[in-house]
């Protein structure tokens, strides 16, 4: 497979991720759906892409939000941070490690919104219950290994699979 | 011969019959199957004109809907409620932006009464905040005994609150809420909310009142944004509060046909 036919079908894999998160967003409304995305490209190395569509879904996040700009930008940093730290103990592709890493950012997020939302005097509409924290990290967990499995299989292993033998 | 060719007779015929029958079934069969298609498209087609006759009566009743004196109404369709994950007041999105002409702070109403105010706008698309949320305020006056009150939102499944209401108020239960027109957002005489429960105490300052509001932001698809039209002449005021239209006539605040707030 050329490098222009991996391309187009990275593009078109991660189009059609941000639009079924788009849509999963809005039925599942207070749910982030993009940061599985963001943590399966980092895991696969690509982290030019990682760090366009993380801008994009950034601006796709906060323009949608009733919160002042930035607070999506703590969060992926928050993200980056956590993702760092944690691969120093961890395998980085273990469950394991990824159920600890969504849930401290299930956690962290709705901490960070209530932060937010109370600087801006909004909290009254924010408190911290534990079940949309479940919720977004049951989320989280699940979109992150039905990204990596299609990743992994329809973009990564094709790379390997069609490439023509050496004469 | 008879018992012979009789019973060969009989199978022939019985063939025939089968044969024909069958064929005939096959005919019946690819009948069936025609009908069948042609039964999904008019269900499909009966839906989506059930769909548009839906959309017909809203819009219609939208129509009915008369505007203020001074303000003029557009119609916007709904998007989505709490987008996104930074989504935290109870808010719906909507179909216009800037760009045509919605700014913050515009009221939201439908046929019922008031939804709430437009609170951040994009472009294209707006943000309002609904009367459920509890950071929304509305001025209100009750439509009987004129009992004025501050309408508070206390969550989407729960019933707004009714703050600073007087001890000797004469407030009854079923009485509407309409909007003041004192805070300069809404016109006044809005239907906001009815009264749902009114409880007297001694030992608190104001009545405890809850009401229940009559748009429910989850039925609606179409709303409609208020706007101030003699706000926009505010612009032309200079500081002698002398206002100049745009006949180059320039005319003092209070004169017959000056409605410069």
């Amino acid at each position: 497979m050329s490098r222009r036919v991996f391309l187009s079908r990275h593009i078109v894999f991660w189009i059609f991720f941000t639009i079924l998160g788009i849509w999963g967003q809005f039925f599942l409304p207070g749910t982030d759906f993009f940061t599985p995305g963001l943590v399966v490209l980092v895991q696969f190395g690509f982290l030019n892409a990682a760090f366009w569509l993380g801008c994009l879904w950034m601006l796709l996040l906060e323009g949608t939000g009733n919160l002042a700009f930035g607070t999506i930008i703590l969060y992926y940093a928050g993200l980056a941070m956590a993702y760092s730290l944690a691969g120093v103990f961890f395998e980085a592709r273990n469950v394991l490690f990824m159920a600890l890493l969504f849930l401290f950012l299930a956690v962290f997020k709705k901490a960070l919104v209530l932060v937010m939302a109370g600087m801006q005097d909004l909290g009254q509409s924010v408190f911290m219950d534990a079940q949309s924290v479940l919720v977004q990290f049951t989320v989280h967990l699940i979109l992150w290994m039905l990204t990596y499995h299609f990743f992994n299989k329809y973009i990564m292993h094709e790379l390997v699979r069609r490439k023509k033998p050496v004469a | 011969m008879g018992w012979v060719i009789k019973p060969g007779v009989r199978v022939h015929s019985m063939a025939q019959e089968f044969w024909e029958s069958y064929v005939y079934l096959v005919d019946v069969h690819q009948e069936n199957r025609e009908l069948r298609r042609e039964l999904d498209s008019l269900k499909l087609e009966l839906a989506a004109r059930s769909e548009k006759a839906a959309f017909a009566e809203r819009l219609e009743e939208l129509l009915e809907f008369t505007s203020p004196p001074g303000w003029s109404s557009s119609g916007l369709r709904v998007v989505a409620h709490n987008y996104g994950p930074l989504g935290v007041l109870e808010s719906v999105i909507v179909d216009k932006g800037r760009l045509q002409g919605v700014s913050s702070n515009m009221p939201v109403v439908a046929p019922e009464g008031v939804l709430g105010r437009t609170y951040k706008t994009g472009l294209n698309f707006s943000t309002v905040l609904l009367l459920s949320d509890p950071n929304s305020r509305i001025p209100v006056v009750s439509s009987q005994s004129r009992t004025p009150g501050i309408v508070v939102g206390q969550g989407q499944n729960n019933s707004l609150a009714v703050q600073y209401v007087h001890l000797n108020a004469p407030l009854q239960e079923g009485e509407y809420l309409v909007t003041s027109g004192t805070a300069g957002i809404y016109p006044k005489g809005l239907p906001v909310a009815r009264v749902s429960r009114v409880e007297r105490s001694e030992i608190r300052l104001f009545q405890l009142v809850e009401a229940e509001k009559l748009v429910s932001a989850r039925d609606r698809e179409e709303v409609m944004v208020l706007e101030n039209i003699t706000k926009l002449r505010t612009d032309y005021l200079d500081f002698d509060g002398i206002i100049r239209d745009f006949s180059g006539e320039d005319r003092l605040m209070g004169e017959p046909g000056v409605s410069g707030f």
